[in-house]
């Protein structure tokens, strides 16, 4: 498949059920998609989510509205995906405490053991890793959108699920709490 | 720290968040894409069901919020001219400033009841400087009437239409207060830096900048969508 091809073309073709068109897709967005997953997640959570991201993208292509960047709606997956795999874990630990066994601080090292393994392998600390456990969870994701993807606020909400003043916001209070970290 | 130093810090740290691109994950994507040779109908109904549940959410929200703005902004036009016909005891045009205001740009010209003897009148204490009320219930120019009627003259309502979409549905109105000591409107437990900075903020510091200054009594606020 040419990879000078624009995404828009890859699309068009994938949508008639071209599988080649699709992997070349795959592999433009893969790191975008996986580094979004890192930001919340193990490596072995993030990898298991992009493929998850991926092949729901695949399913449900022809939903997909050609008025938004790809990657824009690949992104608004792989935020559908976090939070269906945070409510799941919910699920799990809180039927797990249920059952008397505690293992919720277990679940919740494993969560932060990705940013945590970073924060102390590393002589500096890592920004990522104070956003991950100063900010909420939207904060970061907001943060990380406008910044490292460097999506618009308008694309964001479209992420997000939310209004683009809602965005504004949101993108202003996180700043704000950085800020205080960052002096 | 400025936002480029900010925005390439964070790029950087990003960087070392080691996502490289893996065959092997590909591998995998491949090999499970390739169990679905034809788009799954499910995968679509699916997304589409998401779909509907986001925007029947995002409607109810909108709904709920434009009413209590629409209510709301019954309120504000009676206000004035119970305030201006307590005043002169004879209707009074509309004050010049507030004619002139940008934003706000009309006013209800509403006959006002002032003797009523309702049990359901609201009492002024009832109701804050500036503070805005939601009424749910509420809505059209009849109901302006209505709330004419039940609440007492000594009560402003000042009823302003605006284009609301500055101010976001899903953030805290209720924040917005006027101070006690210098009588700006504000945002309880931030700074004027802070509040300025806010979505809505603009419309709302003109909404009270061109009211403030010709009302002295207890004022309903209400708002009501272009």
């Amino acid at each position: 498949m040419n990879s000078l091809q624009s995404d828009q073309v890859l699309v068009e073709a994938v949508k008639v059920g071209d599988s080649a068109c699709f992997e070349e897709l795959v592999r433009r967005y893969q790191t975008m998609v996986l580094r979004y997953f890192l930001l919340h997640h193990s490596r072995e959570d993030a990898l298991d989510l992009t493929q998850e991201t991926f092949l729901h993208a695949w399913k449900s292509f022809q939903t997909y509205d050609s008025r938004w960047r790809f990657s824009t709606w690949l992104l608004a997956i792989a935020h559908q995906q976090n939070a269906l795999f945070f409510r799941n874990q919910s699920r799990s630990i809180q039927s797990k405490i249920v059952g008397g066994d505690t293992v919720f601080s277990e679940l919740e090292a494993k969560e932060h053991s990705s940013f945590q393994e970073l924060a102390t392998s590393e002589e500096n600390q890592n920004l990522w890793a104070v956003i991950r456990e100063k900010l909420t969870q939207e904060q970061a994701e907001v943060l990380w959108l406008f910044y490292t993807e460097e999506k618009s606020q308008m694309e964001i909400a479209r992420v997000l699920n939310r209004t683009v003043a809602g965005v504004k916001t949101l993108l202003f209070r996180a700043r704000q709490s950085l800020q205080k970290f960052l002096k | 720290m400025n936002e480029k130093n900010i925005k390439i810090l964070l790029q950087n740290d990003a960087k070392r968040l080691n996502a490289e691109f893996s065959e092997d994950l590909l591998g995998r994507i491949m090999t499970e894409v390739q169990r679905f040779p034809v788009f799954d109908a499910s995968g679509s109904d699916r997304v589409e069901s998401e779909r509907k549940r986001f925007f029947s959410r995002s409607f109810l929200s909108r709904a709920f919020f434009y009413s209590g703005m629409v209510g709301a902004s019954v309120l504000l036009g009676v206000g004035l001219w119970l305030m201006t016909n307590a005043q002169t005891g004879q209707n009074v045009s509309v004050p010049q400033n507030v004619h002139q205001a940008s934003r706000a740009d009309r006013l209800f010209e509403i006959p006002i009841s002032v003797n009523s003897t309702d049990e359901s009148v609201l009492e002024a204490e009832d109701f804050a400087q500036g503070e805005t009320v939601e009424l749910w219930e509420l809505s059209g120019l009849q109901n302006v009437r209505h709330l004419s009627d039940v609440i007492l003259p000594e009560i402003g309502i000042v009823c302003l239409r605006h284009s609301l979409d500055l101010v976001d549905v899903e953030d805290k109105t209720e924040d917005w207060a006027v101070s006690d000591e210098d009588g700006e409107l504000g945002v309880s437990g931030e700074s004027a830096e802070v509040a300025e900075e806010l979505p809505g903020a603009e419309l709302l510091a003109d909404i009270w900048s061109c009211t403030a200054s010709v009302l002295s009594a207890p004022v309903l606020w209400v708002f009501e969508e272009e």
